[in-house]
């Protein structure tokens, strides 16, 4: 099966999705490569890092798409054009890759401008030129509509985004609910859904399943140390700190348990946290053989607390 | 025992006693109140073995006696006996219950035995401290709010109480910050460290008036305090535990101070920080010539106030716990504050303008 393809493959009617035999017989002397993952993650990253550089407010989208809320930076450019020009030199100086950018005031718009120019494009479109450049556009390209939505809207006799655009709201809300009303506002240019940056972990934590049930609070606490000690580390790592801590326990018949304790301030040390995790593991019902500890540390944030005495 | 007087003698007495009252225990008698009538005076006592409260209230005394009775129930029918109405209490000797008449209703409520209900001790030595009331009241308001709330250092659930020098302080920390209000006076040489539950203070703190005049008699021992009103007493288990030395974190000298509004600050904080992250509601100070600058951001975005002030020294930018600072604000009753700062990730301090008595010391918070 081809993962993807390149624009150039694609000349040749290559999609993705189609049967390796296939693809091969409509382009022989395409060059085929395995898909390697951990590559691409990794590049991924580093896109990620680079767009970062440029607005604090990323989010990515899939491993090669992102947005970048530009609001509070557009100002330091002489135009968004030059502002976009800047994000795909970079792109291609560093990472030897060309990248399609489309800016625009909102998602929905932004992501119909990058398609527009495939590949390394670059498109602007200023809310005046929505509805010239977008309304003439196939209506699949409606953010949220897919196969099913865009059968039922084509038997209405709707093709373009423009002629969504002229069904009544009340249609599209008998039609899909809710998110009919929403397609009925993203074709009038109305999309208000922020540009959210990946979100932090919920909750940082480890368990340890043992070969045979325990016993016995002493040789449960050494291994509830180990077990903090993993999650204090992660923390570390992440630069994270935890304002809860919960202990987790699986006991012999396989029911779970969990104890939880709020601290006052958030916090990654690991004394403390084995001391809590030490009053949890007092809290478990007692004398019942365990097979299962965990401790997740939860209500994450970056910002460090500091303390006046150690 | 028999004693008569108007309801609402009665409930004041029984609201102010059953904050001891524990809400669950192993003991079975301490779910109950003790009423005892002597020498003109109805004594009704609460305890849940940490904290004890004492109540002498004036009734009608007709025969002298001692029983308990349940607290709940008893509360909740002196609560919803009418307005201004004479209550009757009766207990027969030896009796099994006790007889309640106000108006036209009557109840007999079942009694517990008065021999089994631990006696609160009387507590008078000679280690006194007479503090005055509203100095008192102030001292507890102003520390007891930066108390840790986790029970993983029991030594900073509580509230230390020190004297020292002829001084008495009062001094509350959770290790990210540190109320000190030193209103006492002592006279002699007395030295002592003691920590006492915040709970507890605050049902001292609960009984005592803003304005006060009266004199509050505060006596201990090496596990116990007592403050004693002529009416009321309350008796406190003390937290055994080292309170950190917070003398040594007190910073001497400062990099900025500033004089700000009090209540400026206080609003604009609040302001600033309806954008601040959820879990930690971090809040920037950008000090700038003629003034600071607040903001705060998050993923929904983000606020900026100016605030003006008088600023003395560099410029700086510091973050805080909005909480950390707005708590402090709060608290205090003057115009204008004092804030100095020692360095980005050093403690802050912030004092009421003229005031020398109150210092509250905060760490920032480090972003990353």
């Amino acid at each position: 099966m081809v993962s993807t393809c390149s624009y150039e493959a694609r000349r040749f009617g290559i999609r993705s999705a189609m049967p390796l035999s296939q693809a091969q017989r409509l382009c022989p002397h395409a060059i085929f490569l395995p898909v390697d993952l951990p590559h691409y993650v990794g590049v991924s990253r580093q896109l990620h890092a680079l767009l970062q550089s440029f607005s604090p407010l990323v989010e990515q989208a899939s491993l090669d798409e992102a947005y970048l809320d530009l609001t509070r930076v557009r100002d330091e450019y002489p135009s968004l054009r030059a502002l976009g020009r800047a994000i795909q030199e970079r792109i291609r100086k560093e990472l030897a890759l060309s990248a399609s950018i489309g800016i625009s005031f909102n998602k929905f718009a932004a992501k119909v401008a990058s398609d527009l120019e495939k590949p390394g494009g670059l498109t602007v479109i200023e809310p005046a030129d929505f509805a010239r450049v977008v309304l003439p556009l196939p209506l699949e390209r409606i953010p949220g509509v897919g196969e099913r939505t865009a059968h039922r809207l084509r038997s209405l006799g709707a093709r373009t985004i423009g002629d969504v655009k002229a069904l009544p709201k009340q249609v599209l809300r008998s039609l899909f609910g809710r998110a009919g009303e929403e397609i009925y506002y993203l074709v009038r240019g109305l999309d208000l859904r922020p540009v959210k940056p990946e979100g932090q972990p919920r909750s940082v934590g480890h368990e340890l399943t043992f070969p045979c049930d325990l016993q016995g609070e002493k040789e449960l606490r050494q291994h509830l140390d180990a077990v903090v000690r993993v999650v204090a580390a992660r923390l570390a790592e992440k630069g994270l700190q935890g304002r809860t801590v919960t202990l987790k326990a699986r006991l012999a018949g396989f029911t779970s348990v969990t104890r939880r304790l709020t601290l006052d301030a958030p916090t990654s040390d690991r004394a403390l946290l084995r001391q809590v995790a030490h009053r949890l593991l007092s809290r478990l019902p007692h004398s019942q053989p365990v097979r299962l500890l965990g401790v997740a540390v939860g209500e994450l944030s970056s910002a460090q607390q500091l303390t006046l005495f150690p | 025992m028999r004693f008569s007087c108007p309801r609402e003698v009665l409930y004041q007495g029984l609201q102010t006693v059953q904050r001891a009252v524990p809400s669950r225990s192993t003991m079975p008698i301490l779910s109950g109140i003790l009423l005892e009538v002597r020498q003109g005076f109805l004594r009704l006592v609460a305890t849940d073995l940490e904290l004890g409260i004492e109540v002498l209230l004036p009734v009608e005394v007709e025969a002298e006696g001692r029983t308990v009775l349940e607290a709940r129930y008893l509360s909740e029918i002196v609560r919803r006996l009418p307005e201004g109405a004479p209550v009757a209490v009766e207990v027969e000797e030896g009796g099994g219950s006790a007889q309640l008449k106000a108006a036209r209703v009557k109840y007999a409520l079942r009694v517990m035995s008065a021999e089994d209900y631990p006696e609160l001790p009387q507590l008078e030595g000679e280690r006194l401290w007479k503090a005055k009331e509203s100095d008192l009241r102030r001292m507890i308001r102003e520390t007891s709010f930066a108390v840790a709330v986790e029970e993983t250092r029991p030594f900073l659930t509580g509230v230390l109480l020190e004297m020292r020098g002829g001084e008495v302080a009062m001094a509350a920390t959770d290790t990210s910050r540190l109320a000190v209000s030193k209103r006492g006076t002592l006279p002699g040489e007395l030295e002592e460290r003691l920590i006492v539950p915040v709970r507890s203070l605050n049902e001292v703190s609960r009984n005592l008036d803003e304005e006060g005049e009266r004199e509050v008699l505060v006596s201990w021992t090496s596990s116990q305090i007592q403050f004693k009103l002529p009416s009321l007493r309350l008796v406190s288990r003390l937290i055994d535990g080292q309170f950190p030395n917070y003398q040594q974190v007190i910073p001497s000298n400062y990099a900025v101070r500033l004089e700000v509004s009090r209540g400026e600050l206080l609003s604009a904080i609040e302001r600033v920080s309806v954008l601040a992250q959820g879990g930690t509601s971090v809040v920037q100070v950008d000090v700038k010539d003629g003034g600071i600058v607040l903001s705060a951001e998050s993923e929904v975005g983000r606020a900026e106030e100016e605030v003006a002030a008088a600023v003395e020294g560099e410029a700086m930018e510091i973050s805080f716990n909005s909480r950390f600072l707005t708590d402090v604000l709060r608290v205090l009753e003057c115009g204008a504050v004092g804030l100095e700062f020692t360095g980005q990730y050093s403690p802050a301090v912030v004092k009421p303008l003229g005031d020398p008595a109150y210092q509250y010391i905060v760490m920032p918070i480090r972003l990353r």
